[in-house]
């Protein structure tokens, strides 16, 4: 936690910290941006607070507080709750580490804003940001029509706890009696369903639409056309869910190409583009279902999907080459039997109804991301018994008789704790892994004690008799899977604090040559920069630069681990 | 490990069952047997594992029942019939006129020690379950062992789980493969160079079947049945005479499982119908080759894109003292010096 808490407190500080306040406009009528990392770091720290509390904590007035708050929610960084104490109504305050955390990407969001929605989308997205005045351009319209901007509204502040809980409290009112149980759980039910059709309804708040002037007889024989257009009174904010499904659908599009080729990332970028409108959330289990012969009438003609495939079949022989639809579904076929699993066939109708299978695929790559950094870190044959272990749903027969033999001679209640630990699938005594990993006992004993002290591996003692001596103990490994993806989610974090504060280092320790540098005589005139001023600054940029494209790559871990 | 069992059959050949009998062809009856017992001892001796109680009568209807108790006691006073339990049952088995030639002429001592050892069969038995088992002293045991040893009747082994135990088994068996760990031990330890070589061989072989050659990018299509099976590749390591060793099926399993586990190469199950049928002479190749997992690789890196993991490029991730590492303590980020070297240009 802690170390989640030092980079959101980095986060901060670079994004309104002092560095900010001297070179970019953001919220210019805010003169003390210091007091706001104070504000932000007391809420990190203690949690929930009311405001005079802040105050008290960050040697603050209660209005400079409160003057900080407004940015910290206007931000989306802070939430509210309105609490009746008593008679009274306290208003608490908290900060969500989720949405600092998301700032990382930030770059990243106005990057892809600029690509997908050309430079007038990068220039929203960044007066968004900025919190400025935007104008309502096209990109504007295409960016909240595709849910890249949503509307702001009231309840956005308060945190989606406190919502439930004052939706509860809403629901329970009504009634004249204490609920019963069940009850209880039909309210809770009803409010969850209600907030997620909410959340999946397909109308775009903050779009109104009207009907477009007629042209001529063609409006006659089409649906009249809608023209959709922004309603001026609302305020939009960066859509993170909606950025990160299309993180999401890119890292599985790379994968396909690295896995695969070219031409299956073609087709898999094909089926997510399809269904990308109807996705809410990157949580979801599968894309929405397209049968083959959508896919193959999607993908444009211009594509050559043949040159990187070889069939074996007789039909396909020189002079008749496969149709488009053949190749498609050859692929389709290669993504679905591919052991990432791709792809899941959902039925037979229209040649097949598929799906990307986002749930196998994130478990897949999750666990290609912990294999990476255990290989990298600890060498391929600690890699190699980690897959030993957490593999043990391919438990053979003679590790079963192995662990069988033993139980021989075991009180009744060890037996049943082995018999359970068997049906699990998640244990595995130290011998059956050296024998699966043709490693010497030894050295599987050192690499299983390094994991196991790394947090990667976990023991389980299973006493023999009933004095629980270590000779008369068998130890049994398992990985705990979930454990090690917030172990690796911490220590990637931990990581990038590092690489922020390093970067604020190497630029504090400049930071005379920089401000030289971005003086205005200066910005017009390089030449008034000595030769060797000139070689510190290029020297920095290039450093910042490696710092900037480490801290991506790290994120691109980090959308693997938290946001597939 | 010398596990106790309770029927003490050294099993010599497990294929075969002890209700069956088996054929085995010169047997030689010890003379001075009378003709009923020249019977029993014939019968018996169909049966590799001991004919079981419950047998007797209708596998020797020519003795009546009550002289059979007589002629078990007379054969196994001569030394030429043991008494096992298997189960609860008891069964009778011969003891060949040759050796019990041998035992007979042993002491009481060594002729339980020489019955401990052979009941322990393949697997060898250690000195200490010896000791546990006859219940002599110890330096009996050894007096034994020396004597049984100088006769050439037992030898002593070496077990690569429990290199430091003393183990004996008979003179004229092998050691079993948990003995000795198999074909990918050489003395008594294992041989991981010889273990990397055939592992990077059998995954070369597998690669050039898995993606066409000459074209970078390309891939066979789903229903692709060129991919090798384990007899295929055991093949190919034989006749490539990478190994010397006459490397069994399971090693060979053993060995691309590993690969396995090492996400080099994947397990696909064999397709059946589809393209296969256009292809008519692959499934000659082996009769058993349908049934059979078969291997495909995983693609290789692409060099440039993926040239390093994204957490170890920085220092962080291969740090040594990263869970020492604070904003402000003794190691920080703000003075570290693997950063100072990873950003030198």
């Amino acid at each position: 936690m802690a170390f989640t808490q030092r980079l959101c407190r980095e986060i901060i500080k670079d994004h309104f910290g002092p560095i900010v306040e001297r070179s970019s406009r953001i919220s210019p009528s805010f003169a003390h941006n210091s007091f706001l990392q104070k504000v932000a770091n007391v809420l990190l720290n203690k949690g929930r607070l009311p405001c005079g509390a802040i105050a008290l904590f960050a040697k603050l007035t209660q209005k400079q507080v409160r003057e900080c708050l407004v940015v910290l929610i206007q931000h989306n960084i802070a939430y509210y709750a309105e609490i009746a104490e008593r008679s009274r109504i306290v208003v608490y305050y908290e900060v969500s580490e989720e949405e600092i955390l998301l700032r990382i990407r930030l770059g990243a969001i106005l990057r892809y804003s600029g690509e997908w929605f050309g430079k007038e989308g990068a220039l929203v997205a960044q007066h968004i940001l900025r919190n400025e005045l935007v104008l309502f351009t096209k990109a504007f319209t295409n960016m909240v029509r595709e849910r890249f901007l949503v509307a702001v509204q009231a309840q956005d502040s308060i945190s989606a706890k406190d919502r439930a809980i004052n939706a509860e409290a809403a629901e329970l009112e009504k009634l004249l009696m204490p609920p019963t149980a069940k009850e209880l759980k039909n309210i809770r039910k009803l409010r969850d369903d209600r907030a997620d059709a909410e959340y999946h309804s397909s109308v775009v708040i903050g779009m109104k639409r009207k009907l477009a002037e007629s042209v001529g007889n063609q409006a006659k024989r089409h649906a009249p056309e809608v023209l959709e257009e922004v309603e001026e009174e609302f305020y939009f904010r960066i859509n993170n869910d909606r950025y990160n499904i299309r993180f999401r659908n890119e890292v599985i599009v790379n994968y396909a190409v690295d896995r695969i080729n070219r031409s299956a990332g073609i087709v898999t970028k094909t089926m997510l583009d399809h269904g990308e409108e109807k996705m809410r959330r990157t949580k979801e289990d599968k894309s929405p279902a397209v049968t083959a012969v959508q896919i193959s009438q999607l993908i444009p003609a211009t594509i050559n999907l043949e040159t990187d495939i070889v069939l074996e079949s007789a039909e396909f022989t020189a002079n008749s080459l496969p149709s488009k639809q053949q190749l498609v579904h050859e692929y389709l076929e290669l993504l679905q039997t591919d052991s990432a699993g791709f792809l899941r066939k959902e039925d037979e109708r229209g040649a097949g109804l598929y799906v990307v299978a986002f749930d196998k695929l994130r478990d897949h790559l999750k666990r290609k991301v912990l294999d990476s950094v255990v290989r990298e870190k600890y060498g391929s044959a600690s890699c190699r018994l980690m897959k030993i272990l957490s593999e043990k749903g391919k438990l053979d027969e003679k590790q079963v008789r192995a662990i069988i033999v033993v139980m021989v001679g075991m009180s009744y209640f060890t037996t049943i704790v082995v018999r359970m630990a068997l049906a699990t699938r998640f244990v595995i005594s130290l011998i059956c892994v050296q024998k699966l990993a043709l490693l010497p006992a030894k050295e599987t004993r050192e690499r299983l004690a390094t994991l196991g002290t790394q947090g990667y591996l976990e023991l389980q003692e299973v006493p023999k008799a009933a004095d629980r001596a270590p000779s008369r103990t068998f130890y049994l490994w398992h990985v705990p899977l979930n454990q090690c993806y917030a172990t690796l989610l911490v220590d990637l974090y931990r990581t990038l604090g590092n690489i922020r504060q390093r970067k604020r280092d190497e630029i504090s320790a400049r930071s005379r040559l920089l401000d030289k540098a971005q003086r205005q005589d200066v910005i017009e005139n390089q030449a008034l920069l000595s030769e060797e001023e000139q070689e510190h600054l290029r020297l920095l940029n290039e450093t910042i630069a490696k710092l900037d494209v480490g801290e991506l790559r790290i994120d691109g871990l980090i959308t693997i681990l938290r946001d597939i | 490990m010398a596990s106790k069992s309770d029927s003490q059959d050294d099993l010599d050949d497990p294929s075969s069952s002890s209700a069956r009998p088996s054929k085995k062809s010169s047997l030689v009856v010890p003379p001075n047997l009378s003709d009923q017992e020249a019977l029993f001892y014939k019968t018996a001796a169909k049966f590799t594992l001991g004919i079981r109680e419950g047998q007797l009568e209708s596998e020797i209807p020519e003795i009546p029942v009550v002289k059979i108790v007589e002629i078990i006691n007379s054969l196994s006073k001569k030394g030429f019939l043991e008494i096992l339990f298997i189960g609860n049952t008891k069964a009778f088995r011969i003891v060949k006129y040759e050796e019990a030639g041998k035992i007979a002429s042993m002491e009481m001592e060594t002729m339980m020690v020489y019955k401990q050892i052979k009941a322990a069969g393949n697997e060898g038995i250690w000195t200490k379950v010896l000791k546990h088992k006859t219940n002599l002293h110890q330096q009996v045991i050894t007096r034994c062992l020396k004597a049984l040893e100088l006769k050439q009747m037992i030898k002593a082994i070496k077990n690569v789980k429990y290199p430091t135990r003393k183990m004996y088994m008979l003179y004229e068996l092998s050691p079993s493969v948990e003995v000795t760990g198999g074909a990918w031990y050489t003395d008594q330890e294992l041989d991981t160079e010889f273990i990397e070589n055939v592992a990077k061989a059998c995954y070369k072989f597998i690669y050039s079947r898995s993606f066409p050659r000459g074209q970078p990018d390309a891939v066979f299509a789903a229903s692709y049945s060129g991919l090798p099976t384990a007899t295929q590749i055991r093949r190919f390591i034989l006749d490539s005479k990478i190994s010397s060793i006459d490397l069994s099926l399971d090693d060979i399993i053993a060995l691309l499982d590993v690969l396995i586990y090492d996400g080099k190469i994947e397990k696909r199950m064999p397709v059946f119908g589809g393209a296969t049928g256009a292809d008519p002479d692959w499934s000659d190749d082996e009769a058993v080759g349908d049934a059979e997992w078969r291997y495909k690789a995983n693609r290789e890196r692409k060099a440039g894109r993926e040239e390093s993991e994204p957490w170890t490029e920085v220092p962080c991730g291969r740090c040594p003292v990263f869970k020492f590492c604070t904003a402000d303590g003794p190691i920080n980020p703000s003075s570290c010096v693997y950063y100072q070297k990873w950003l030198e240009f």
